[in-house]
């Protein structure tokens, strides 16, 4: 009897721990969401706009007619939510072609697994589904699954800013629906620069830049910013400035350029000095790092405007400190910005409401009001050029990221808007980005060995493993 | 006795049913029955296994694409060959397995020695003790591992090392022996209590006799174990040999959760697993991925035919 009952204990115990781990993994899953270009908050209550609140009212309504159901796929719930804010006020605007979203969220690998089975089985695949950018040259192989999307993009396309489109498209079709530009710029923590006696608005030029890093390593014994080992944010910046890509046409590796070397070896300079430091897993975007950049082990540091939701999210100790500015460019011929990250939106080719899902999902994503609500919600910097216009909006005093920052993003957004490089996501670009990561950054910046060795090097093993 | 009745029923019911004899009738004869019950499994096998193994070898010779597969012949071999990340898997999933087996078998027999001896208080205890990470999760126990080694002042292994230490702040995820000695920790820290509990029943298994036997001709305790739980624990050692030497070179979920599912510098943490997720989910590439998981088959088999053989499972029985 008494053993029973210690057995009923145990069998107790066992499934609380199961149902523990379950959920330690979610949280775990939610860890890698994080580092996504994303933000899964709510938005605050003052961004909740008068829109929302006539959506609510509209879907307490029956809605008239046939509803379509429309099965929608995405890593992060906070576009899922998105997606049916828009979804409410389509139903609004298209009483006879009433839509009704089944939204599906999995684990950002687990999704695209699933996506990319189910479209190589050609069964139980979304009408619409999301696309990281990393995983997107994964689709564009062998025939594409996805319905072209450029004619239904057609309404909004002249306020659209285009080289952001090219992105998420093949042979001069659009395929996804883009969320933002995640235009680079540079993020500077004016409280620790001011320390050291550095005003940022001054910084217009890399040499300039390189003059900061020395002050400031001279003045507090500290480092301004880190040597990126993980990751090409700080390359790719560079190398887009100087208008070349990672990968050329055909989409094969180009590390062996001069301009790769003229970046690297000024990253490499850096370091030769002493000038720049290393912050726990090599990049800014890891809990580690943004850990670093919360404790003010970095200064200044390049990312897109997609990052923006770290600091509020993770940083709350540095809200009022931290200005967006342009990036430091090598001379006045160089391109401002480069748009990088981000996730297109996807509309399944075979599926019963393939057009419908297309008008949806263009009005979600790239109409005025769709890309509003991707900044107030999200945080996204819009791809629709009318919303940076519109100063209802950029000047909202009530909005999270306007409040945190000292400068305005959309004058920063307005400034480089004419240069904004557009880098090419090809079928190599996820071999290329790991192999720059785990081999040539640590052989180059951490042991030291010679750059043009190592790009010559890394050109022809990567060019060995390319298809 | 029990068979017999059972087997004496059947065939009575059978001429009762004599006339009709129904499909139940049929599943239901001693010569149908066996091959029902083993249905189950041998579908399982065959949808699950041979199939897998079988399309994994034809993939090895595609381009796999969507709506696109093509026969490339030896293109995916090539590539695998002048790789020059998949030596390093190998190494690293190589070394790793062989620490763990280094450190995996002495230590819980020992442990379970310990824990089975009647000197020892608080065996209940530490038997819990030593199984509880086995029920945690990998994914959590990578996590926590890669903040207990966190490259920071502040991470807690590197603040022990320089408040109590006074040495200095170790790269422990950044450096590849100081990477293998986080993962081969990680995985002593999970698998122990495991092979502690294998060890266990093992220990069981012995007679009580042989000891008595051994005290009455005066060995010592040092002898008692060496000339009698050590040959007797044999097919348990060999057993956990078999699976650990599988579980090392299958090891993954370890190694993603510790470099956060990204790659590791130098790929220090780069496993044989890894590699195949990193070429055939990441990159797209299932046919490369599709041979190298061949490659860790035939390597997990050589190794293992090896072992069984030197051990005397397989062949001839020494002794």
């Amino acid at each position: 009897m008494k053993k029973r009952r210690y057995l009923f204990i145990f069998t107790a115990l066992m499934i609380v721990l199961t149902l523990c781990a379950g959920c330690a993994q979610g949280g775990a899953d939610a860890t890698e969401e994080a580092s996504e270009d994303v933000v899964t908050e709510e938005p605050s209550e003052e961004e909740t706009s008068v829109e929302e609140a006539e959506t609510e009212e509209a879907e307490a309504e029956e809605p008239a007619g046939e509803v379509t159901e429309l099965e929608i796929w995405s890593f992060v719930e906070g576009h899922l939510q998105f997606y049916e804010k828009m979804a409410g006020l389509w139903n609004e605007e298209n009483p006879d072609r009433q839509i009704e979203l089944v939204p599906t969220h999995l684990d950002w690998s687990a999704m695209h697994d699933k996506l990319y089975t189910a479209l190589l089985a050609g069964e139980g695949v979304p009408d619409l589904s999301d696309v990281e950018i990393s995983k997107w040259p994964n689709f564009m192989e062998g025939e594409i699954q996805f319905l072209d999307l450029t004619s239904y993009a057609e309404p909004y396309i002249d306020d659209l800013v285009t080289s952001r489109l090219e992105v998420f498209s093949k042979d001069g079709a659009l395929y996804g629906a883009p969320s933002h530009i995640g235009a680079t710029v540079m993020y500077y923590n004016t409280e620790l620069l001011e320390s050291a006696g550095i005003d940022y608005t001054t910084i217009e030029t890399w040499d300039d830049f390189e003059e900061a890093l020395r002050t400031y390593r001279d003045s507090t014994g500290n480092y301004m910013t880190y040597c990126e080992t993980y990751g090409a944010y700080w390359f790719t910046v560079m190398l887009a400035e100087m208008g070349v890509d990672l990968i050329d046409e055909d989409g094969m590796p180009q590390l062996n350029t001069e301009e790769a070397l003229r970046a690297v070896n000024l990253i490499r300079k850096w370091v030769d000095e002493d000038l720049v430091g290393f912050i726990a897993t090599g990049n800014a975007d890891t809990p580690e790092g943004q850990a670093a950049v919360a404790n003010g082990e970095v200064a200044a540091l390049p990312y897109p405007l997609w990052y923006m939701s770290r600091f509020t999210s993770y940083m709350d100790n540095l809200s009022g400190k931290i200005a967006i500015a342009k990036l430091p460019v090598f001379d006045e011929n160089s391109y401002k910005s480069v748009g990088l990250g981000g996730t297109g939106t996807v509309v399944y080719k075979n599926s019963e409401h393939a057009d419908l899902a297309a008008e949806f999902i263009t009005f979600a994503k790239l109409s005025e009001v769709g890309s509003t609500n991707l900044w107030t919600d999200l945080g996204f910097d819009p791809i629709n050029k009318k919303v940076w216009e519109n100063l209802e909006v950029t000047q909202d005093p009530g909005n999270k990221f306007l409040a945190y920052f000292q400068t305005n993003p959309f004058d920063v957004l307005a400034e480089i808007q004419d240069g904004i490089f557009a880098v090419k996501t090809k079928q190599n670009s996820g071999l290329i980005n790991d192999y720059l990561s785990n081999t040539t950054w640590n052989r180059i910046y951490v042991n030291l060995e010679d750059p043009a060795t190592v790009l010559e090097e890394t050109q022809e093993e990567l060019m060995s493993q390319s298809n | 006795m029990k068979e017999r009745t059972l087997a004496l029923t059947t065939q009575v019911k059978h001429e009762e049913h004599h006339q009709k004899k129904s499909l139940w009738d049929k599943l239901n004869s001693p010569k149908v029955a066996p091959y029902v019950f083993v249905l189950p499994f041998v579908l399982i096998f065959i949808i699950f296994f041979i199939y897998p193994i079988f399309s994994t070898v034809v993939m090895s010779f595609q381009s796999v694409n969507i709506g696109d597969i093509q026969f490339v012949g030896l293109d995916n071999y090539r590539i695998l060959l002048s790789s020059s990340t998949f030596p390093v898997a190998i190494r690293n999933s190589l070394i790793y397995t062989a620490l763990t087996l280094l450190l995996l078998i002495p230590f819980p027999m020992i442990l379970a020695c310990m824990l089975n001896s009647k000197a020892m208080r608080g065996s209940n205890f530490f038997r819990a003790f030593l199984f509880l990470p086995i029920l945690c999760s990998v994914v959590v126990a990578g996590l926590t591992f890669r903040f207990l080694f966190n490259e920071t002042d502040t991470g807690l292994v590197n603040s022990i090392i320089i408040n109590w230490f006074g040495g200095e702040k170790v790269r422990w995820l950044s450096l590849r022996w100081p990477a293998m000695t986080v993962m081969v920790a990680l995985a002593c820290w999970r698998w122990t209590g495991i092979n502690v509990i294998y060890f266990m029943s093992g220990l069981n298994s012995i007679p009580v006799e042989l000891y008595e036997a051994c005290d009455i001709d005066g060995a010592n305790a040092w002898q008692r174990f060496w000339f009698v739980t050590v040959p007797l624990l044999k097919p348990t050692i060999i057993y956990v040999l078999t699976i650990s030497i599988y579980g090392g070179l299958a090891m993954f979920a370890e190694s993603q959760m510790l470099w956060g599912g990204k790659t590791s510098p130098l790929n220090i943490g780069l496993t044989i697993v890894g590699f195949i997720y990193q070429n055939g989910i990441s990159h797209g590439q299932l046919g490369l991925a599709s041979c190298a998981g061949l490659v860790l088959l035939v390597v997990v088999l050589i190794i293992n035919l090896i072992q069984l053989r030197l051990t005397g499972v397989l062949g001839k029985e020494k002794a």
